[in-house]
């Protein structure tokens, strides 16, 4: 407890750190795969609001985390088959969409939250996943209890990383995706649905926000308000960004985000002599550098926001 | 409803009969609430809500708004003085100078915020601020924590980062180290009111450096705290609300700030004409919190009679 190399702060930080990545990356994944085709969906805010309550009001109706899981995956879904259609059959401006569907989604989430549990709910603990403790590895010292004594979904998680990387690098529809998003007119001249593509690609990233949703409450909290996303999906833009549209990097981006998130907690053990104002701070600063560039160029899909349109 | 008040008071001029109908408007006091969050949050702003619905309609008119940001509050506030309410009541901190601000233009009217005054501030004849006294709650937590505490260490999440925030987690460390020698206080401010996720980091990291005993001074985030407390069945004790439903097996006790009596009691004031601004009201520690586990005070399995009694000694010696 006396400096900060002890190892009781290393394994506490590390232990939080991953527990915050869980959702984080579910968000990211999803997103990558939108911003890979061309669609900058902003909107994933708001889907994960509603992904959580779903998953909250389906699991303590039910009492199933797992049927929670799949009605968050459902309203995900279905948000963003809206979102679709706004997006790449209408062309709105995707960040104009984005933005106003988050406002919606919060409004729509605190109405319905209401209308379900009454105005003044009770606090209703949903039912939740435990951890998965896994004996002996559990026992490493330092990252012993970050790593092997975490939720199922998380280890899901980074399954559904390496799935997404192998289906963008090693598959024809991966090839596809990403030629549609690079140069969509060259992909259609292959014969490739561009507009099918795109519609497919934001659908991923609905169903990455609503499973992050649900995760933040059937792994992280148990109860539902309409103010728990608090701005995590804008820092899955930011991750997608620093992890250069790359499923695999996007494991330690997010990784990355949530050590930071997690730091000055950490940090605020010891006497550092840094006042906690700064120490609070500290993530957003990381987090402008993080997208600023600073940790190496990264460039986008060329198409990424380009509207495509068959006949023009 | 202002429309009408006037057409009443127009009327009083002409005729006696509408006197008689003015008088009766005027027997009943009108009180606008404005609520920074949402009525439903299970704390802080649901405890005054409570309060103006608790309030005999016979007697009260109530309106209140909720979620008004920080931005907003200025023209909710004006607009239920314009609207002519006999009371308005900012609850929370965002209302700190304003109140003193917009209430000399309304001198016939009565404003309440539950806060202490910015200091410096002259405050108006018609306004009252609150002390909720946090560096002696903070004080007569810390005492509890102590004692409930094996490993002597124990720790408090804070929400935004505010002074209110610290005078709680310097109280707290001061109360636990005055009651049990050595008593190693944590505390970790997340900066955010409404983040459980982090809350529930913040809480975690300091059981996993040994705090057996876990409080927060934080909304939702604190919600995620008590969380935290229950997955590793650590003590919790719960803040701004009843939280025994959360987590009954961890929770000792909750400190609810009694926003329910606050609001009826000031009122009260209002309409027995009995209110005087111009001061911040710093009542007895035990009328601004209530300490509250269920239908009770405290959770017996977890703290013991001797003990109760010792923290309660502390409480009541702070004057």
């Amino acid at each position: 407890m006396d400096t900060l190399l002890d190892l009781g702060f290393l394994a506490t930080w590390l232990a939080a750190a991953v527990r915050l990545t869980g959702p984080l990356l579910l968000a990211a994944l999803g997103e990558l795969f939108s911003e890979r085709s061309g669609v900058l969906n902003v909107g994933i805010e708001g889907i994960i609001l509603l992904g959580a309550l779903a998953a909250y009001v389906t699991a303590i109706q039910t009492g199933s985390p797992v049927l929670g899981i799949g009605s968050a995956a459902v309203i995900g879904l279905a948000s963003a088959a809206f979102l679709a259609w706004m997006y790449v059959i209408t062309q709105a401006s995707q960040v104009v969409v984005g933005l106003i569907f988050n406002v919606f989604a919060m409004g729509a989430a605190s109405y319905a939250f209401r209308m379900a549990l009454g105005d003044v709910p009770r606090v209703e603990l949903a039912p939740m996943f435990e951890p998965v403790s896994i004996p002996l590895l559990r026992d490493i010292p330092v990252i012993g209890s970050a790593l092997f004594e975490q939720s199922l979904l998380l280890y899901a998680t980074l399954a559904l990383a390496a799935l997404g990387g192998y289906v963008l690098y090693r598959t024809r529809f991966g090839l596809n995706l990403r030629a549609v998003g690079e140069y969509p007119r060259a992909a259609a001249a292959a014969g490739i649905d561009v507009v099918r593509m795109r519609i497919i690609c934001v659908l991923i990233s609905g169903l990455g926000a609503g499973l992050a949703g649900a995760y933040f409450v059937l792994v992280q909290i148990g109860l539902f308000r309409d103010t728990i996303v608090q701005g995590r999906g804008f820092i899955a833009l930011g991750i997608v960004i620093l992890a250069r549209w790359n499923p695999y990097l996007a494991i330690a981006a997010a990784l990355g985000f949530a050590a930071m998130d997690a730091l000055p907690l950490s940090l605020q053990l010891f006497d550092t002599g840094i006042p906690s104002q700064a120490l609070v701070a500290l993530p957003y600063l990381l987090t402008i550098l993080a997208v600023s560039g600073v940790f190496g160029r990264s460039r986008n899909p060329a198409a990424l926001m380009q509207p495509y349109s068959a006949n023009r | 409803m202002t429309v009408l008040k006037k057409t009443v008071q127009t009327l009083c001029y002409s005729t006696v009969a509408a006197c008689v109908l003015s008088a009766a408007a005027a027997a009943e006091t009108s009180v606008a609430l404005v609520l920074p969050g949402s009525i439903g949050d299970g704390g802080w702003n649901q405890g005054a809500y409570v309060g103006l619905t608790m309030l005999d309609e016979s007697e009260f008119k109530v309106a209140f708004s909720e979620n008004v940001s920080q931005a907003d509050i200025p023209s909710v506030v004006q607009g239920y003085a314009d609207d002519g309410f006999d009371l308005i009541i900012g609850h929370g901190f965002q209302f700190g100078s304003l109140m003193a601000e917009l209430a000399p233009e309304y001198p016939d009217q009565a404003f309440f915020a539950t806060t202490s005054a910015p200091g410096d501030t002259e405050i108006p004849e018609n306004t009252l601020y609150l002390d909720y006294r946090y560096p002696d709650l903070g004080y007569a937590v810390g005492v509890l924590a102590a004692l409930l505490s094996d490993s002597g260490k124990i720790g408090v999440v804070g929400g935004g980062d505010n002074p209110t925030t610290q005078n709680l987690a310097t109280g707290y460390a001061d109360g636990a180290a005055k009651t049990v020698d050595g008593t190693t206080s944590y505390s970790i401010v997340t900066g955010d009111y409404n983040d459980a996720a982090k809350g529930r980091e913040a809480a975690t990291t300091m059981i996993g450096n040994g705090a057996d005993v876990i409080w927060h001074s934080a909304d939702i985030t604190g919600i995620g705290a008590v969380s935290a407390a229950a997955a590793q069945k650590v003590t919790a004790i719960g803040m701004f609300s009843d939280q025994t439903e959360q987590a009954p097996e961890v929770l000792a006790t909750s400190l609810n700030p009694n926003n329910t009596g606050i609001v009826q009691a000031v009122a009260g004031m209002v309409a027995k004409d009995s209110f005087e601004g111009g001061t911040t009201w710093v009542p007895d520690l035990g009328m601004v919190w209530l300490t509250v586990y269920g239908d009770g005070s405290y959770n017996p399995a977890i703290v013991s009679d001797a003990d109760w009694e010792t923290f309660k000694k502390a409480w009541s010696a702070i004057k």
